[in-house]
């Protein structure tokens, strides 16, 4: 059976068979592996392949598969995500998104308000770490979509700006 | 002897004095606050005392209700651990005042080395070398450029009520000056709610050295050897040794004895550490003292062969210490690491999340304090640290490859956290030679952050989508749980133990 992933955006594809004698045959980009697999009490598995010995664990978030494997865990996407938004999608040039996770500790701006450039619009704060949400260009607030004290996720929409004409990069 | 001590804090530290609190019979009281209440220091303490709200103005740095709980739970004493209200001398104050025992320094030490122009004038007093500086109330901007000029530049404008590095602007020119001292001004105010400036001489390529000490209330105290943490971000230490590979044994004999004489100064009792900067030229000069349990306390735990934290509840009951300075010796060499929930490609900005699995390392030498193990969430309201992984080996270059082996057996899915950058720190020359100084980082960080686009090992690709086919649900194809002829996880002859080649 063929499974597809998205892997920091290139798309990976393994074929996974079982055999007669209980072990595993995987084709990955031309690579042929005979595998044993050996699932561990604790949820992690050891995977003999090519004579070496290697153990990873494998977690869920949402629709990822998050890979642990000497140290380092590897993210594996599913092909494509129907009606949601894609990880790493660039915020548009008219919103302001959340740097990091955190709680908004004060709006300094309101809605209709013009904006400059670099001008601080609300401050976040994480783990007694501040920092400031600016405005990407010269503008207007349409929209403030966070308050004082709400907590936000990382790239999570804070407030949408209409740039004035003539001040976006390039223009 | 005490018998029952209230911990004011959360995390591995809390979990720490509690675990050495079970070896002293001393019975515990945690404290939580509302998203702790399933915390690791919770579950091990014999009673546990809600506080209030996530933020720690409602919870942990609430002295009104720390004490409370602690007079109503029939404790006899409080150990602050270190951050939140440690090195707060009100509290402190208010601890004794209640009639329980404070864990810690006099409240009155820790006054006199927080004010950090105080903590100068007492030191200087003392015969400690200190950094050339000015430091007057009364002085305008001539006074301080006049000043900058004797002291030689570049210099440092620091903030007198400040620390932990904030507020800290480095200048190289005379016309930047004014600036300077106006920008860390404001700083300071809004920081500290104090905004007096010192100048101090910046040494370049400078070194972090920082020397244990340890009072008792009979008069005794010693110093339990260095601790170098050089290898810092932004002035947050990132890894921590011992011994320090740049003191020669002179120089570690010299130093010691300064640290005992400033502590001295302030008539210290249980814990400190005094901070000193020293240049590749062997001269030093104080930083600062800090009046706590420090975070990186068990790489000399591990050196000195003794429990810092026992040895805190022992002379807080008024016990002398056990042993005089003839009697202590470095043994072996021991390094920490700081394990962060943080994205070193993002500008090393905090991360949360969910810990689905937590594996620490385990073996011979290898030691690992934290308070969370798998299933805690690493929330926004606290400090984003979620282990210290501390190795301990003969020597320096054994430990350095004990520490590398044990990051490597270190598995945590669930956030983003800094342990490929600790690796590429630990594997770099530079560590290996023992040549970072406290800008090491900041200079090298191309060479630190782990790549953003690495080889996908086969062993991970095959493991994910056996396990989506054990599963049923897949995220690799549409139609899988149609064709995945079972659970091998579990369930599936091909994928039993005991067939084929597996015994």
């Amino acid at each position: 059976m063929q499974k597809t992933y998205v892997y920091n955006g290139r798309t990976v594809m393994i074929d996974l068979a079982p055999l007669p004698d209980g072990r595993w045959r995987a084709q990955i980009d031309g690579r042929e592996h005979i595998v044993t697999v050996r699932p561990l009490p604790d949820g992690g598995v050891t995977l003999t392949l090519d004579g070496e010995r290697r153990t990873v664990y494998v977690e869920r978030a949402g629709a990822d598969r998050l890979a642990a494997l000497d140290g380092i865990v590897y993210t594996l996407s599913p092909p494509e995500v129907r009606g949601g938004r894609r990880r790493g999608v660039r915020p548009g040039a008219n919103e302001l998104t959340a740097q990091m996770p955190g709680q908004i500790r004060e709006v300094l701006v309101s809605e209709e308000q013009a904006v400059a450039r670099g001008q601080t619009i609300l401050l976040l704060e994480a783990m007694k770490m501040e920092i400031r949400a600016a405005a990407p260009a010269d503008g207007v607030v349409t929209r403030l979509l966070v308050k004082a004290g709400d907590v936000v996720e990382r790239g999570q929409r804070l407030a949408e700006i209409r740039p004035d004409e003539g001040t976006e990069d390039g223009a | 002897m005490l018998r029952k001590c209230l911990i004011a804090n959360r995390g591995e530290i809390a979990v720490r004095i509690l675990r050495a609190c079970r070896e002293l019979g001393v019975r515990t009281v945690a404290v939580y606050s509302e998203v702790d209440a399933d915390a690791r220091h919770v579950h091990l303490a014999d009673e546990a005392v809600a506080l209030g709200g996530a933020a720690p103005s409602e919870s942990y740095l609430n002295a009104d209700r720390l004490i409370a709980a602690a007079l109503a739970t029939g404790c006899d004493c409080v150990h602050p651990g270190y951050g939140f209200l440690s090195e707060v001398e009100t509290f402190a104050e208010a601890v004794i005042a209640a009639g329980l025992v404070w864990v810690g320094p006099p409240p009155d030490a820790i006054r006199r080395m927080g004010v950090k122009t105080e903590a100068r004038a007492l030191i200087q007093k003392a015969g400690v070398p200190l950094a050339p500086g000015f430091q007057s109330d009364a002085a305008d901007d001539a006074a301080f450029l006049t000043a900058a000029g004797q002291i030689g530049y570049p210099v440092m404008v620091k903030a007198a009520g400040g620390g932990g590095g904030k507020g800290i602007r480095v200048v190289y020119d005379p016309a930047a000056l004014a600036e300077s001292l106006a920008a860390a001004r404001r700083e300071a105010l809004h920081a500290f709610g104090d905004p007096r400036v010192y100048l101090e001489k910046f040494i370049e390529r400078a070194r972090h050295i920082e020397i244990q000490v340890f009072g008792d209330s009979h008069g005794n105290i010693v110093h339990l050897f260095e601790r170098e943490c050089s290898a810092q971000r932004r002035h947050q230490k990132v890894i921590e040794e011992s011994p320090s590979p740049l003191l020669t044994p002179e120089l570690r004999v010299d130093m010691g004895a300064a640290a005992v004489e400033a502590a001295r100064a302030v008539g210290y009792v249980n814990a400190g550490t005094v901070e000193f900067i020293a240049a590749a030229s062997g001269e030093y000069y104080f930083l600062e003292m800090n009046t706590r349990l420090q975070v990186e306390h068990p790489v000399t735990e591990l050196v000195a062969g003794l429990d810092l934290v026992k040895l805190q509840f022992a002379v807080a009951a008024g016990e002398a210490l056990p042993f005089t300075q003839a009697d202590l010796m470095q043994r072996g060499h021991a390094i920490e690491a700081r394990l962060y929930a943080e994205d070193p490609r993002a500008g090393f900005l905090p991360a949360t999340g969910v810990l689905l699995r937590f594996l620490p390392p385990t073996g011979l030498g290898v030691r690992v304090d934290s308070g969370v193990e798998s299933g805690d969430a690493i929330t926004i309201h606290y400090d984003p640290m979620i282990a210290k992984i501390i190795v301990h080996d003969s020597t320096r270059a054994g430990a350095i490859r004990r520490l590398d082996a044990a990051l490597r057996e270190t598995t945590l899915i669930g956030t983003t956290t800094n342990l490929g950058f600790l690796r590429a720190l630990v594997n770099h020359p530079a560590f290996a030679a023992s040549e970072i100084d406290t800008n090491f980082i900041e200079r090298h960080l191309d060479e630190l952050l782990p790549s953003d686009d690495l080889p996908l090992p086969d062993a991970a690709l095959i493991a994910v989508a056996l396990s989506d086919l054990s599963s049923g649900r897949t995220a690799g194809s549409a139609q899988a749980a149609n064709d995945a002829p079972g659970d091998p996880w579990a369930l599936a002859d091909g994928f039993r133990l005991g067939r084929g080649g597996t015994p």
